[in-house]
């Protein structure tokens, strides 16, 4: 029974390279060469497999086309090409059979394919020369493939690397850095082209000054040159980045009808301008350029600065599994429409995009891991992700979008407005269902009073909580309440790491009187405490000592004085704090505990360990 | 391999304990010998992977002819360092933005350890990386060999991975009028 899915993600990936490798075929002319474009086959044997087959036989196609461009007469071939030539087909024989082997146990289906493989390879070059094969194999078999190929410095050349190897690396360049690459020598003349990845970044292109006056006329001949070099190839990632004018539209068009005439998978458009505000005019994404066919190979899109105008018979994207919009310009019923039709989304953006109204997805998205939603002014969210395991939020108030999914696990959420601490505390675990065990809050929450908040709903999960914190000085009560906060570790009855940064503007008051206590309350799973932006205040050292006496399993305690952010203005507090530290730990902290203080006001960088032996 | 054992912490013995009990024999193309936990190999490799799910593992070292000595031993030091290390912070927050490529910069300790190759151990190790189907590492290679060639002119990256100069004067300056845009600023 175990084998049946094993059998179907195989079967999925043969399929899948079957297509590539007819591709290949296609815009390589006649050589019998197979190129991979993708690196996300599905079943671990078949993908390297496959991977062995391509090279298999890329090797063997790439070491024929040398002998027969040296037209087969063997005097005009020095000995060492020739040797090359043959251990090329024996490397490349021995690499389609192994890959071909693992097929057979992978997969029958794939089976059928390696066969046709051979045969086509056997029926094409090896028929009419094959004896002079074996010799030349017998003969070079025993040389290593090392010596062999030794040109120079180094035994192994760059062009001697598999062609998608060469492509991984290419991609991993500036376009810039890669076409420059041409200069290097004739060989390398056309290597940039491997890439299946084109990203035209107007400011990597012409540098941090460009600027749209004078560079756009360039940018668009440039790129249409570009586009017109690789025409015809499979290109999976397109990027374009440039600040929109509607001088740019034709050339947009462009790229969007070359992604689809390409095979392209990842589409991204960003053209957000530097100063936007008041600026209306944005591209509009021509839907019509995109068949059916094109629609569905979509996996990742990103669209900033855009609008778009669903047309009536849209059909989906359903194969989607990455979308990221930004400053889109979208009614909040297309946008619905839109993502409805993505039911295979897996990770969703949506930011700075101003719908003055609901967004309402009816349509499950049973396959959303990763949602995040920053300064959007839209009224409620509602989305089916039952999968949903991270949740980031950006707004001016807590979120009032209820996420009912049982996987929730990762949570960050960042406010503007300040919040009175108490409603934060009840209204949070409401908003979130009870099993995030990462939650991470930015909130300038209000401290009124000193006491523990007794809440009835619990984050009944929650293993790791990150609290960055901004104290006000117009609200001196804030630092003086600071204990309060222990209440989140009392709704958290799992918790075994806290993290609290302080941020503080002013310089509060860094002296403690006598230290206030809370009713002993034991954290038993606390093993983990870190505060940031320690300046020494009551509130500060009270919590400090209440979170460290109630935590019997604390095995690591970190203090550092400076703020984590960096906030100049809280640099001028008088550098107590690592002193206050120490004296309310004093006997308070267990021998077992790791202590570690960071200093860094007084001196630098300097660290200061207090290592405590037991 | 040997394993470190000297932090002797619970989680690290444990670790251990498990890789001397299920490990798989690896042999070079020299017939050295190499030992690499189950599964961290399977993990990390989808050729091993498939080769231990169908049995075709050899308990006297599994024959691995395309992959010389030093280069197998990067692996398996990899496989080893890889199981040993705890994910960044920076590995799981990656998802974060929105990249169509999506490629987790090299950790720290990759970065030590490609650092420390030298030019032929680097092109071994990425043809074995590819051959084994290891994603991974062919990716942290491959980054580190795009880094050879970053932020260099010509001659410096001709010197560097020795590549000879074979066109004229007038074919180069034929190049580069082609695609004057990326030669702009040289």
């Amino acid at each position: 029974m175990a084998m049946l899915p094993k059998l179907r993600a195989v079967s999925t990936a043969a399929h899948g390279t079957d297509t590539n490798m007819r591709r290949g075929r296609r815009y390589y002319g006649d050589a019998d060469c197979v190129i991979f474009y993708s690196y996300d086959l599905p079943g671990p044997g078949v993908t390297g497999g496959l991977l062995r087959l391509g090279y298999g036989a890329e090797r063997i196609g790439k070491a024929w086309r040398r002998f027969t461009d040296a037209s087969g007469d063997d005097e005009s071939m020095p000995i060492g090409d020739k040797v090359l030539v043959a251990v090329d087909v024996v490397v490349g024989v021995t690499n389609i059979v192994v890959g071909a082997c693992d097929f057979v146990i992978g997969a029958c289906d794939f089976a059928q394919y390696a066969r046709g493989a051979l045969g086509r390879f056997r029926g094409k070059y090896l028929s009419s020369i094959e004896d002079r094969i074996t010799t030349r194999v017998k003969r070079s078999y025993l040389c290593s493939r090392k010596r062999i190929c030794r040109r120079g410095k180094y035994d192994v050349q760059f062009e001697d690397l598999p062609e998608d190897v060469q492509c991984l690396i290419f991609s991993k360049l500036e376009l810039k850095e890669a076409v420059r690459s041409s200069v290097l020598s004739s060989k390398w003349a056309n290597s940039w082209m491997i890439s299946s990845k084109l990203r035209f970044d107007g400011s990597k292109m012409y540098g941090e000054n460009f600027s749209r006056r004078y560079h756009i006329q360039r940018f668009i001949d440039d790129v249409d040159r570009v586009l017109k070099l690789q025409h015809g190839k499979v290109i999976e990632t397109l990027e374009v980045k440039v600040e929109f004018g509607r001088i740019l539209a034709v050339l947009l068009d462009n790229c969007v009808s070359f992604a689809a005439a390409s095979s392209t998978k990842n589409l991204a458009l960003d053209l957000v301008p530097k100063n936007y505000f008041g600026n209306t005019e944005r591209y509009i994404f021509p839907f019509e350029l995109l068949d059916r066919e094109t629609m569905s190979r979509l996996q990742q899109i990103q669209l900033s600065f855009v609008s778009f105008k669903l047309p009536s018979e849209f059909s989906g994207f359903p194969e989607l599994k990455r979308l990221d919009l930004c400053l889109l310009q979208v009614t909040s019923k297309d946008l619905q429409n839109m993502l409805s039709g993505c039911s295979k989304l897996e990770w969703l953006s949506i930011s700075r995009c101003d719908l003055e109204d609901e967004l309402i997805v009816d349509c499950p998205l049973s396959h959303l891991l990763y949602l995040r939603i920053a300064r959007c002014k839209m009224t409620k969210i509602e989305l089916h992700a039952a999968k949903l395991r991270t949740f980031i939020y950006n707004g001016t108030q807590l979120p009032v979008h209820t996420i009912q999914s049982q996987e929730l696990k990762d949570v960050e959420i960042s406010v503007s407005n300040s919040i009175a601490f108490g409603s934060a505390l009840t209204a949070l675990p409401k908003t979130l269902a009870s099993r995030v065990q990462n939650l991470t809050l930015q909130v300038p929450l209000r401290l009124k009073s000193a006491k523990l908040l007794e809440n009835s709903s619990k984050f009944s999960q929650l293993k790791h909580l990150k609290l960055v914190l901004f104290l006000l000085d117009q609200h001196p009560e804030d630092f003086d309440n600071i204990l309060s906060l222990a209440s989140f570790l009392r709704a958290a009855p799992l918790i075994e790491e806290l993290e609290i940064h302080f941020n503080v503007s002013g310089r509060g008051n860094a002296e403690t009187g006598r230290l206030r206590n809370l009713p002993k309350c034991p954290y038993k799973h606390l093993r983990n405490i870190c505060i940031s932006g320690f300046k020494g205040f009551q509130g500060q050292a009270e919590l400090l000592a209440h979170a460290v006496e109630n935590a019997p399993a604390l095995e690591i305690l970190t203090i550092d004085t400076a703020s984590k952010n960096g906030n100049p203005l809280s640099q001028n507090v008088e550098p107590l704090g690592a002193d206050i530290a120490r004296s309310c730990l004093e006997w308070r902290i267990s021998p077992k505990t790791k202590l570690r203080i960071d200093d860094s006001i007084s001196e630098g960088l300097h660290q200061e360990w207090v290592l405590v032996e037991s | 391999m040997e394993v470190d054992k000297g932090k002797g912490e619970a989680e690290e013995t444990r670790k251990v304990a498990e890789a001397d009990r299920d490990t798989v024999t690896l042999k070079s193309s020299d017939g050295k010998l190499f030992e690499v936990s189950k599964e961290a190999a399977a993990r990390l490799s989808t050729v091993l992977a498939g080769m231990i799910a169908g049995g075709s593992i050899d308990d006297n070292g599994t024959d691995l002819k395309q992959i010389g000595s030093e280069a197998l031993e990067n692996v398996v030091d990899y496989c080893n360092k890889h199981a040993n290390s705890i994910p960044s912070a920076a590995l799981i927050s990656s998802s974060i933005s929105f990249n169509t490529a999506p490629f987790k910069e090299p950790e720290e300790w990759e970065r030590k350890f490609v650092d420390r190759l030298s030019h032929d151990a680097l092109f071994d190790l990425v043809e074995a990386a590819n051959f084994l189907g290891m994603e991974r590492l062919l990716d942290v290679t491959c980054h580190k060999i795009s880094e050879m060639m970053k932020g260099k002119s010509p001659d410096q990256i001709r010197e560097v991975f020795n590549i000879k100069n074979d066109y004229t004067k007038e074919e180069l300056e034929e190049i580069r009028q082609e695609l004057a845009w990326a030669f702009y600023d040289d």
